[in-house]
């Protein structure tokens, strides 16, 4: 990292910010607020970067729980230049624009796989051992 | 009757002798593979190559079965012999030298294995004997990896011979191993050949059903895939399955058993050795009836609520049992233990109960006399199961060895084939598989024994070791001690009986928990459960007919049956696939089971429950895990920490046990008593086998057959001589 960026990286933003920064996406970036996804993930551009590394976002997760499946496919579209129109504010707004059917507006949620809220098919094998029926009991 | 009674101790039907007319214990010396090795005079050159360390492949032969040499495939050269021999119905010569290994030799045995292929279906991928299969190994060896039969392979029509066993005799090799077992072991007869040559075939002439109880084992001994298990047809490869070493408890012999289970289901029980018990031999219940274990089980605590019961946490259940165990007099707490109770419970239970200041411990038997528990004697099988080959008259009172243990029946019939042995039946005239004097009906007929003139009576009497077998089941009925004492006063009469060579008195037990329960110091009777305000049920389901409409009863099992039906609360326990626990047998043998599959759902051990209830009952127990309640037991009865040793008892013990049997009278039951077996239907005798499918099957089938059939092989000899 050359002298010249690391002062343009201190100097325009407060410390905070930069730590946050820094720590999350062991970078200095800074550039222009263009939104905030419903999750709360920021988005920044930047004109002055190199080709490519323009548009860049600071994820709202913690360090350890951030997550690239976080990123909300709208804002994932803006990101990658599928589309220079930034999205709206809710996804709602978005499908309106866009003019997609109500039932494909959802509020995204990230990868679930190798966590606890991972998806699991209920269980179809008959049980192996079967109890007493026990309703029937009246003494006798 | 059939031979004179003074006939010499014929040891020669024990295992390992080739013949079993002449016992000879001369040993010579012959050399395998130039090996020197000594063995008796008479064994077969196959059992000289087993002792000198050299296995011998082979399909036909079986050391416990009699020789029928038809397979060759344990061909061997002898030196100075032009001719190949068959090691198994070869017997040995002084200094004969054997060569077990050869060029000759293989490409004899490729041939044979060429021969049994031809007609042999290439269905081992479909074929459940597939992994543990002799065709299958040997082949590996002595098999071409092409064949030269070119016609087409012959089929035979499978066989129906019941619910237990499946056939595909295209895959049979005509070994006849099972024929040999069913006419020799089992001695019902029904399995024979018919034809000869290529269209020679294994069968129940005409289509009917195996009616013996040990018919399982033919599936073990048959080296091929002809006779499988139908109830786990393909359920199971071998490979894939975890073996336990375990004993089994559906009867009172607590035969040496392999439990092969997957994850948590138990996928079949396989006889184990032991010369002991049960040689290799396993009854069909035992070895069938675990299909039970997965059916009508107690998984969760149940405590009655408005008359019906419903499921409630371990917490609530305990706090209320034993709740109502501090509220209750001490004079009105009785607890009963059931058939399969294990040795663990039993001592825990008994210590609850105690504490609460109870003495009213009993066993699950009819209203009745019992057994007396006093003396070890009085109660076991005093010739143990092995010595029963060595008697020389044997009189069964009241039990019918075959429904009770039917593995000690195939036993009694060793010295019955060897000729070594008379035999007398004092109850019912079932068909035992051997000829026996039917000498009454009644017990009055026992007492005829000590004077009387029959055959069998003089037989009894002039015996070097004479036997009496007294089914438990007849001593626990009301007034049940009369049987006892007249076999006390016969054992007064008949002096070789007991003397300290030869304990010849045998109480047979019929269930697997009873001897521990005796000996440690539950009595025999029934404690008077049907009166006490409190009950605690240990798997008892007998004693739940007889109980008082207001008592609490608790009942602690793994099975939903009369117990629990009748119970206030239920707490689910295990069986004994599910916990490592100690068993006793008839003639005291202490015994362990071992844990072979995981306890289903919130049951817990059975010994657990009672130290967890004492805690909520403010009466807590003095041990917390399984070491310290086995230096308990160890106190209560040191026999029991002992495993696998049987303590021989003295004459003068032994004595003993008779002059308590002789002191308890009994009440007089009139006309009433019976001298029937207590087991009126051998594949339906415990929860787990009532729970199961299998056996209700083979019930079914063995009432069909008692239905058709009156006499099926066996004339019942009545004393002629």
């Amino acid at each position: 990292m050359s002298l010249i960026r690391f002062l343009n990286f201190s100097l325009r933003q407060s410390p905070r910010q930069n730590f946050e920064i820094f720590r999350k996406l062991d970078d200095a970036k800074w550039g222009k607020l263009v939104g905030v996804d419903e999750l709360g993930n920021r988005y920044y551009v930047n004109p002055e970067e190199r080709y490519g590394r323009e548009r860049w976002c600071l994820p709202a997760a913690s360090k350890n729980d951030m997550d690239a499946s976080q990123i909300p496919p709208r804002w994932h579209s803006w990101l990658h230049k599928v589309t220079d129109e930034v999205p709206k504010a809710t996804a709602a707004e978005d499908a309106l624009a866009m003019h997609r059917p109500k039932w494909m507006v959802y509020p995204h949620y990230e990868n679930y796989t190798g966590t606890k809220k991972a998806s699991v098919t209920y269980n179809t094998v008959r049980p192996k051992i079967s109890s007493w029926d026990y309703s029937v009991a009246d003494r006798m | 009757m059939r031979r004179a009674a003074s006939s010499p101790l014929s040891s020669a039907v024990r295992r390992g002798k080739f013949h079993s007319s002449s016992p000879s214990s001369k040993e010579i010396e012959v050399f395998i593979d130039g090996k020197a090795v000594q063995v008796e005079e008479g064994s077969a050159i196959i059992q000289a190559a087993e002792k000198a360390g050299v296995t011998i492949p082979r399909f036909c032969y079986h050391e416990r079965l009699g020789v029928a040499g038809n397979c060759r495939m344990c061909l061997v050269e002898i030196e100075k012999n032009p001719k190949m021999a068959a090691s198994c119905a070869m017997p040995v010569a002084p200094g004969m030298r054997v060569i077990t290994e050869s060029a000759k030799i293989k490409q004899a045995r490729e041939g044979v294995m060429e021969f049994l292929l031809a007609n042999h279906p290439l269905d081992c991928p479909i074929c459940d004997q597939g992994g543990e299969c002799d065709l299958q190994d040997q082949s590996m060896r002595y098999g071409a990896d092409r064949g030269r039969f070119g016609e087409a392979k012959r089929a035979v029509e499978d066989k129906d011979i019941g619910p237990l066993v499946k056939t595909t005799m295209t895959r049979c090799i005509q070994c006849t191993r099972c024929v040999r077992f069913i006419n020799e072991v089992a001695g019902t007869g029904e399995l024979g050949t018919t034809g000869r040559g290529n269209d020679m075939q294994i069968g129940t002439y005409v289509a009917r059903p195996l009616a013996s109880e040990l018919s399982g084992n033919i599936i073990d001994l048959c080296p091929v895939g002809a006779l499988t298990a139908k109830p786990s047809a393909f359920a199971a490869r071998p490979w894939e399955l975890t073996s336990t070493e375990s004993v089994d408890v559906m009867d009172a012999l607590g035969s040496a058993i392999r439990v092969d289970s997957r994850g948590a289901e138990v996928i079949r029980i396989v006889p184990r050795t032991n010369d002991l018990v049960n040689e290799e031999w396993l009854g069909d219940k035992a070895r069938f009836a675990y299909d039970g274990l997965k059916r009508q089980r107690l998984t969760v605590p149940l405590v009655r609520v408005g008359g019906r019961l419903e499921p409630a946490s371990w917490a609530d259940a305990l706090q209320l049992v034993g709740r109502r165990l501090r509220a209750t007099p001490p004079a009105d707490v009785a607890a009963v233990a059931g058939d399969l109770a294990d040795a663990e419970s039993l001592v825990a239970l008994k210590d609850l109960i105690n504490a609460a200041g109870s003495e009213r411990l009993g066993v699950d038997s009819p209203i009745g006399d019992g057994l007396p528990a006093d003396v070890r004697a009085g109660y076991t099988f005093g010739a143990t199961l092995a010595g029963v080959e060595d008697a020389d008259a044997v009189l069964l009172v009241a039990t019918n060895p075959r429904r009770e243990a039917p593995v000690l029946n195939a036993r009694l019939r060793k010295p019955y084939l060897a000729g070594s042995a008379v035999f007398g039946v004092v109850g019912d005239a079932a068909d035992l598989t051997f000829d026996y004097d039917h000498v009454g009906s009644s017990l009055g007929a026992v007492d005829a024994l000590r004077t009387g003139d029959s055959a069998f009576a003089r037989a009894l009497r002039a015996a070097k070791r004479p036997l009496v077998i007294v089914g438990a089941g007849a001593a626990e009925q009301r007034g049940g001690g009369a049987v006892l004492a007249a076999v006390a006063r016969l054992a007064a009469a008949v002096p070789a009986l007991l003397t300290p060579e030869w304990n010849g008195l045998c109480v047979l037990q019929n269930a697997a928990g009873r001897t521990a329960a005796l000996d440690i110091g539950y009595s025999g009777g029934s404690a008077d459960a049907s009166s006490a305000q409190f009950v605690y049920l240990l798997g008892a389901d007998r004693a739940a007919a007889n109980l008082s409409p207001s008592a609490f009863v608790v009942f602690q099992g793994h099975h939903g049956d009369a117990g629990a039906l009748a119970a206030d609360v239920v707490l689910p326990g295990l069986a004994y696939t599910e916990k490592s626990a100690t068993f006793v047998n008839t003639e005291g043998r202490v015994q362990r089971t071992r844990q072979a599959v995981a306890a289903p759902g919130a049951a817990r051990p059975d010994w657990q429950i009672i130290r967890a209830l004492s805690d909520s009952a403010g009466l807590p127990l003095a041990y917390d895990d399984v070491a310290a309640l086995r230096a308990r037991m160890a106190d209560v009865c040191p026999a029991l920490v002992n495993p696998d040793v049987l303590e021989p008892t003295s004459a003068e013990v032994a004595r003993l046990g008779v002059a308590q049997m002789a002191k308890n009278g009994g009440r007089d039951a009139g006309g009433a008593l019976s001298l029937s077996s207590v087991i009126a239907d051998y594949y339906m005798s415990d929860p787990i086998s009532r729970a199961s499918r299998t056996m209700a099957k083979a019930s079914a089938m063995a009432k069909g057959i008692s239905g058709q059939q009156c006499s099926p092989s066996i004339e019942m000899s009545s004393s002629s001589s």
